[in-house]
């Protein structure tokens, strides 16, 4: 696998200025498309007619080389709070305007701040960032609205299990439940069953001991979101405090919590390999555990010791490269075959049935937390660890070991399925009156892997409802955190754009695992229905200057409407207007856009994209031309709305 | 032989249901011997085995309820049920026509599986119907969205 590093070439977090036309220049011949077709369509260049062009503010280019304000005494609670946020490396925050004393001190604090257009979109850019860099990003809002414009993102990221802290506030403790003035609500009650731990901070003493409860959650343990919501008299001028004297436990996190995790009973192990030997067809199932407690190199050597296929499900994926020979996240045939399945940090459970192995496979789960093995599927063996050290301890033990007829059946099954990919595609490629969503997956494939862009560079915001189901089967992820996936488990429809700017910063910034590409453009897959709602992104992603192509499949209908297709006092519910030009909204954003109506189109578009990417760090939205009858199926339509077999490259349910 | 294979089909779903794969099982025999197992297994849903000691014959009745005859996912299910004893696959996945015989019925638009076991391969048979029927609901739920979605009641997302 070639990896390159443009961490010299980049900003990097502490504002350090460096040579970012090098950098670009560098990144672009990776690339080696031709820039035929080239837009001239520069934010801040291109002439509209009589109206004056768009102009990206100062304030957009200056803000990261601004200096950071060192924190001192006395100091506000909003200042101790970022303090605390800053020492346990808070990667990065995403908001909008609301909750000002704390998005304020939390950006003079040096941590990287973005403000976007819709709290909900920020809240989901938090999310997808934390999916592909493992580190705690937050997301703020305003108190009532703003906060409650998070309300599906933060269900998203609970479902996903994401490390997430947000943060909402603004209104005084003096003026609860009198409605004076407006945006008044309770909060906490509003995140029930939706958070990990949550508090309303009042007083002005114990900010930093919350914020300590906060980190402690958010870092040991089975993550999922932390929300913290302050009224204004513990952040703002009243809040001040003149020295620590003031500060109820006022110590480093060294103190507030551990970085001890749970190893697993040898007893346990010893077991673990015993079913191993009696098996046959033995599959570890990795999962966001994997990824959370950076496990990918363990669980490589594991693999290859134990010559144990692996296959990935989760929110993210790429913590065991597509690459790998015993992989088999892209063999779903060989999913019921499986007679032991070793589920490795699946934190969120399928159930009996959902995971179709061999009906007499037995069930392993190794999880941090006992409270939950056992919980949907029977097992026959639970084992409570870290899951890096749960591996470390097998492959300690573990001896080498034979399944070589077993291995040899899920390459088989990978390429059944690469045969059938490429049967769907073949089936719509001579097909003009639009473009099929095989077709846009494959170009896509060729596009990212099979052209000169290296196949492991490019991170991924798998999303959309029906055109999902097409590209999951194409996409692929060779290193970690390669792949967002999008409606992972709460299917929320529509976050994609705000997942996109959440990669693309987390890429511009190079944090985790984005390290090794950093600068370099991304991609995003969604669908019309999804676009509209978060679609004004483009705009934060132009004025951030984050380089994403969006491809956006417009079959002129929610998926779900050949449902409803033969009741005409229904189906209008499920359509839209025909031939939206979704392009056009990027271009009056100021990023760019191509529209895209049979297959010969779609990869001097994906070509074009690029170039504009990596010269213009601008946004293009592809719009694809699609037709809703693609998902009637049958015959004529088929292979129509197409389902999944979890786990592997195709799920999103866990 | 009879009372063995009732005895070998009794305690094979028993033991799954004690494992949790399936929820709960309740048996009865009726007439000359025929031996009648309900249980939920997948989506929820409730499955019964029957077996006939006369015609050495497992079978899962109304497996999948609402299908038309000669439709579109009719004649596909038929041909993932006629593969599943081609040989092709590996040996695990397939139905070995020396041990059992796997017939697909549609009746009024219910589906059934049938089992027919030679040479008392009650096991073999019996095992090999279950993952058939674990892959069946697989294969539906990847190429036969709208079926799940319309007749099965799984959401449509």
């Amino acid at each position: 696998m070639t990896k390159r590093s443009s961490s010299t070439d980049e900003e990097n977090m502490s504002g350090k200025r460096v040579n970012r036309r090098e950098f670009m220049q560098k990144v672009a011949a990776t690339a080696g498309a031709a820039a035929t077709g080239m837009s001239a369509n520069s934010a801040e260049a291109a002439p509209r007619g009589k109206e004056p062009p768009i102009q990206r503010t100062e304030a957009h280019k200056v803000f990261r080389d601004a200096p950071v304000k060192a924190f001192q005494f006395p100091a506000t609670g909003a200042d101790i709070f970022a303090k605390t946020c800053k020492d346990e490396g808070l990667a990065a925050l995403f908001c909008c305007p609301g909750n000002y004393d704390i998005i304020t001190s939390i950006a003079q604090a040096g941590i990287p701040a973005y403000g976007g257009r819709h709290e909900g979109s920020m809240c989901s850019a938090a999310d997808a960032f934390i999916r592909v860099t493992g580190e705690v990003a937050a997301a703020s809002g305003t108190e009532g609205p703003g906060f409650t414009c998070m309300i599906s993102a933060i269900a998203a990221a609970n479902a996903a299990r994401t490390p997430l802290l947000v943060l909402a506030s603004n209104s005084t403790f003096a003026s609860e439940d009198t409605e004076q003035i407006i945006q008044g609500g309770y909060q906490q009650p509003t995140t029930e069953g939706l958070k990990k731990y949550g508090k309303r901070i009042i007083s002005k003493e114990r900010v930093h001991e919350y914020a300590g409860y906060a980190f402690r959650q958010l870092k040991t343990g089975v993550p999922r979101p932390v929300h913290l919501d302050f009224v204004s008299e513990v952040t703002g001028r009243e809040s001040r405090v003149d020295s620590e004297l003031d500060l109820a436990g006022y110590y480093d996190k060294s103190k507030y919590r551990t970085t001890s995790v749970p190893h697993p009973d040898p007893a346990d192990i010893d077991t673990l390999i015993d079913l191993l030997k009696k098996a046959k067809r033995p599959m570890i199932v990795a999962n966001m555990g994997v990824f959370y407690s950076k496990a990918w190199d363990i669980l490589l050597q594991v693999a290859e010791k134990g010559n144990i296929p692996v296959v990935e499900a989760g929110p993210m994926r790429g913590h065991f490269s597509d690459g790998y020979p015993l992989s088999a996240s892209t063999a779903p045939n060989a999913i019921g075959s499986v007679d032991l399945a070793i589920l490795v940090g699946q934190y969120c459970m399928p159930t009996v049935g959902e995971y179709p192995f061999d009906i007499d496979c037995k069930y392993v789960r190794i999880d941090p937390g006992a409270e939950d093995i056992g919980r949907n599927l029977p097992i026959d063996l639970g084992i409570v660890a870290n899951e890096r050290v749960a591996l470390e301890a097998l492959y300690n033990k573990l001896p080498k070991m034979n399944f070589d007829s077993w291995v040899a059946e899920v390459a088989a099954a990978r390429l059944a399925f690469e045969k059938e990919n490429d049967e769907h595609y073949k089936k719509w490629l001579g097909y003009t009156d639009a473009i099929h969503p095989a077709v846009i997956a494959t170009e896509l494939s060729n596009f990212l892997y099979k052209g000169d862009i290296p196949e492991d560079q490019v991170t991924v915001v798998s999303g959309g409802f029906g055109i999902g189901r097409y590209t999951r089967r194409r996409l692929r992820a060779y290193r970690p955190g390669q792949i967002c996936n999008g409606a992972y488990q709460y299917g929320y429809i529509g976050p994609d754009v705000g997942y996109a700017f959440g990669v693309g910063v987390a890429t511009d910034l190079g944090i985790g695992p984005q390290k090794a590409w950093q600068g370099t453009p991304i991609l995003a897959v969604t669908g019309d229905g999804g676009f509209a709602y978060s679609a004004f992104e483009i705009e934060t992603m132009v004025k951030y200057r984050i380089p994403a192509i969006i491809i956006v499949y417009n079959n002129n209908a929610w998926g779900t409407w050949p449902g409803a297709a033969s009741q005409p006092r229904v189906a209008h519910i499920h359509q839209f207007q025909e031939n939206l030009a979704y392009h056009k909204i990027a271009e009056a954003l100021g990023g760019h856009g191509e529209y895209v109506t049979e297959p010969k189109e779609m990869m001097p578009a994906l070509q074009r994209a690029w170039q504009i990417a990596v010269n213009e760090r601008l946004p293009t939205v592809i719009n694809c031309q699609a037709q809703k009858e693609f998902w009637l199926g049958g015959k004529q339509w088929g292979p129509g709305l197409l389902g999944k077999v979890e786990p592997g490259c195709m799920s999103y349910y866990h | 032989m009879v009372a063995e294979q009732t005895e070998v089909i009794s305690k094979r779903i028993k033991g799954l249901a004690d494992r949790g794969v399936f929820q709960g099982c309740e048996k009865s025999v009726g007439r000359g011997g025929r031996l009648l197992i309900r249980f939920r297994w997948l989506l929820g849903r409730e499955f019964s085995i029957g077996f006939d000691p006369e015609g050495q014959k497992i079978t899962m009745k109304n497996v999948l309820p609402n299908i038309e005859n000669r439709s579109y996912i009719d004649r596909d299910l038929r041909k993932f049920i006629a593969k599943k004893s081609e040989g092709n696959s590996a040996a695990h996945r397939h139905v070995d026509a020396n041990k059992s015989e796997l017939t697909y019925k549609n009746r009024k638009q219910n589906i059934s599986l049938v089992m027919m076991v030679h040479d008392n391969q009650t096991t073999y048979g019996l095992t090999s119907l279950l993952n058939v029927v674990n892959e069946l609901i697989s294969h539906i739920g990847l190429y036969h969205t709208d079926y799940l979605h319309q007749q099965l009641g799984v959401p449509e997302e």
